[in-house]
């Protein structure tokens, strides 16, 4: 284990490294288009309309600027529970003693009470790829976003009017893929008291095409069309793209094996996440948290049911404070576990979008021989709200020491 | 250490039984005419105890499986007679009874079995190894890797191991040995009978015996957690428990468990020995399991050579 340290460390040095090549930061890309400053039509002259430059804005920027917010959300959704070797035995009446019978290795994304044991270290080498797929039940292959026109041409100021009623239909195809390499560890320091830490190491590609349309409004009394990208200063294409790869945001985690009684787990845990992944490129959400969390399990023999329940605390936006929840079961037969949890998460303060994510995860186990363990993982969208990708998957090996 | 050896191999507690071992290993293989081997039901210590036994008799070896039908099937029964065996060597309790009461009028060596007694396989016909480990032989091994070993803690169902303690009592009273205990009637009471023993009694080690009224998935890790706790000396039932924390056990080989049927097997039908006179044999080979770890995590210093004549040692 120790040997392997310093190669594993080479790695990751090495894919820091090849960050950052591109001068232009990824959350930049949505709003750049067009010039990042609306859209300009070809100047509207010698009709029955007052002569103008027509000028479209996104109403908003608050749409691009939520998507930015939320694309690197979904690379926190690491797995983080170790696989403790549960320990399942039962009297055998013939044999006069007790055998061992098929051990459940724990869940994949939500915890069990469980620690690993004083002194023991589970090192976890994770693999997740994913592309994003959705946009509040949108499929980003053809994202709309509308143009609004300038309400400032005609008057009143405030209020759009006549041709100001024509749209710009802006139609977005967004091709976001994320490749993440993750190094979680936890360590006993106590038979009750687990430590660990997780580091992903991300790689967004993204790209972003799009197609502007004019639309006449029903309400525009002018017979002829006033607006239209033909002579005019832009096209009505564009795109955008570019790439980063770099640390991403760091979690460092603590659970407590709290009670421990012949029928029920309970065990609490804190986990600190980190701003270390650059935000502006997808990397990190750029936020600092910092989630508690109530873990019930309960094993029957080779079946473990669990319970998780958490409040996540934004350090730097209160209205995202929110609370986490998970619940599932794991189960072992031989040498593998099956895993499945619904995992949650609902926003406080929400503003509508991606404040309720539900996923669900479900996943297998194989310890092939020794103290290996191979993990497959898929995770998949329950709702429609934020964005989305259909199918998350993640494969893992760890190892307990 | 070599005393040590001969212990762990029970060769000095069961000295007569032991002579006629002596004179059957020299068969390299069985002299009987056929042996009708039935095994109870598929299972990993059934086939190692099998393994061993055809490994050291090789021929004329008939096998039958009940695949755990009790009381066999009418054709088992009918292919056994036709073969018309010198002896049945039933491996485990569902086959040993099958033999008893299904065919009665053929000599049973029975293999693989706990507490025989219990199960009635008594009589002129019948004998066979048990599973059990002399408590005098346990005793006598922690005793040596535990060297100030006086008094042991075990949490018990009179119903299900009281004849264990009370025999443990016996032997324990004769070499200078205390056991203190508590009893419990579920599995909700363990954890208040071990508190209770620890807050009342000075021991100085706890002593798992085979109870799963005291022992199951829930209550172990509380037993073993404690011990940690106390940082006393958790002595179990099985490896397995060894494996993940405890600190040591005493067990039989099951492959040598079969190996020692051939050799009984031998001198039966051969005609050294009789089944009336063997009645109920120890198993001869004890495999002694050690978890360095949990030593050194209570602090307890184990002496190189019981660590040396352990089978399994977990660092």
């Amino acid at each position: 284990m120790v040997g392997k340290i310093p190669r594993i460390i080479t790695a990751a040095a090495v894919l820091l490294a090849a960050s950052h090549a591109q001068a232009q930061k990824l959350n930049t890309l949505i709003p750049g288009l067009y010039g990042g400053d609306g859209i300009r039509l070809a100047g509207a002259e010698g009709g029955p309309f007052p002569s103008h430059q027509p000028h479209f804005l996104v109403d908003t920027a608050d749409t691009f600027n939520q998507l930015n917010e939320i694309i690197s959300a979904q690379i926190g959704a690491i797995p983080f529970a170790s696989s403790g070797g549960g320990f399942a035995f039962r009297y055998d009446e013939d044999l006069g003693t007790f055998v061992q019978v098929a051990e459940s290795f724990g869940p994949i994304y939500a915890e069990r009470a469980d620690t690993i044991g004083k002194g023991r270290f589970n090192a976890n080498l994770s693999f997740t790829g994913f592309k994003y797929d959705e946009y509040l039940g949108e499929d980003l292959d053809n994202f709309t976003v509308v143009a609004l026109h300038d309400p400032r041409t005609l008057p009143p100021d405030d209020v759009r009017t006549s041709f100001e009623l024509d749209t710009v239909n802006i139609a977005l195809n967004l091709d976001i893929n994320i490749n993440a390499v993750v190094f979680a560890g936890t360590y006993g320091a106590t038979d009750r008291l687990d430590i660990g830490f997780l580091v992903p190491f991300a790689d967004v590609d993204m790209r972003v095409g799009a197609r502007a349309t004019v639309v006449k409004s029903p309400e525009n009394p002018i017979p002829v069309n006033v607006h239209t990208f033909e002579d005019g200063p832009e096209s009505p294409d564009d795109n955008a793209g570019g790439n980063a790869r770099g640390l991403g945001d760091v979690l460092l985690r603590a659970k407590y094996h709290w009670l421990q009684s012949e029928q029920h787990n309970l065990a609490v845990a804190l986990q600190l996440k980190t701003a270390t992944g650059d935000d502006e490129d997808f990397l990190g959400t750029g936020d600092t948290t910092l989630r508690p969390l109530l873990i019930y399990s309960r094993t029957f023999g080779s079946f473990t049911p669990h319970v998780n329940l958490g409040y996540e605390v934004n350090f730097n936006d209160s209205d995202q404070n929110s609370i986490e929840y998970a619940a599932g079961f794991d189960f072992g037969v031989q040498r593998f576990t099956i895993a499945l949890s619904v995992l949650g998460s609902r926003e406080i303060g929400g503003d509508g979008i991606a404040d309720s994510i539900v996923n669900g995860a479900a996943g297998v186990k194989w310890n092939p021989f020794g103290n290996y363990i191979l993990t497959a993982n898929l995770l998949v969208p329950l709702n429609d709200d934020g964005l989305r990708s259909d199918l998350i998957g993640t494969i893992a090996f760890e190892r307990n020491f | 250490m070599r005393i040590l050896k001969l212990i762990t191999r029970g060769l000095v507690t069961r000295g007569p039984r032991f002579a006629l071992l002596f004179l059957a290993a020299f068969a390299s293989q069985s002299n009987a005419e056929s042996i009708a081997l039935i095994k109870s039901y598929d299972f990993g210590p059934y086939d190692s105890a099998i393994a061993g036994f055809v490994s050291a008799c090789g021929n004329g070896i008939t096998e039958f499986n009940l695949r755990g039908k009790n009381g066999g099937s009418p054709e088992t029964v009918r292919d056994i007679r036709d073969q018309q065996p010198d002896l049945i060597v039933a491996i485990g309790v569902l086959a040993a009874e099958f033999a008893q009461q299904q065919l009665s009028d053929f000599s049973t060596l029975y293999v693989m079995v706990p507490k025989p007694r219990s199960y009635g396989l008594t009589g002129q016909n019948i004998a066979g190894i048990s599973l059990d480990i002399p408590i005098e032989q346990q005793l006598t091994v922690y005793r040596a890797m535990v060297q100030d070993l006086k008094a042991l803690g075990v949490i018990y169902d009179p119903q299900k191991s009281g004849d264990i303690v009370e025999e443990a009592r016996r032997v324990a009273t004769e070499s200078g040995l205390v056991v203190h205990s508590r009893e419990v009637t579920s599995r909700k009471g363990v954890p208040a009978a071990l508190r209770a023993l620890l807050r009342d009694e000075q021991i100085d080690a706890l002593w798992m015996i085979p109870d799963d009224t005291v022992v199951t998935p829930e209550s172990f890790k509380f037993l073993l957690l404690t011990s940690f706790e106390h940082n006393l000396p958790f002595l179990a039932a099985s490896d397995i428990f060894v494996k993940v924390g405890a600190l040591a056990s005493l067990t039989p080989d099951y492959t040598d468990v079969g190996r020692q049927g051939c050799d009984l097997a031998n001198a039966v039908t051969s005609g050294r020995t009789s089944l009336a006179s063997l009645n109920v044999v120890v198993p001869a080979k004890i495999n002694l399991s050690i978890n360095l770890k949990t030593a050194r995590k209570i602090g307890l210093s184990i002496p190189d050579e019981i660590v040396d004549t352990a089978e399994v040692v977990y660092r």
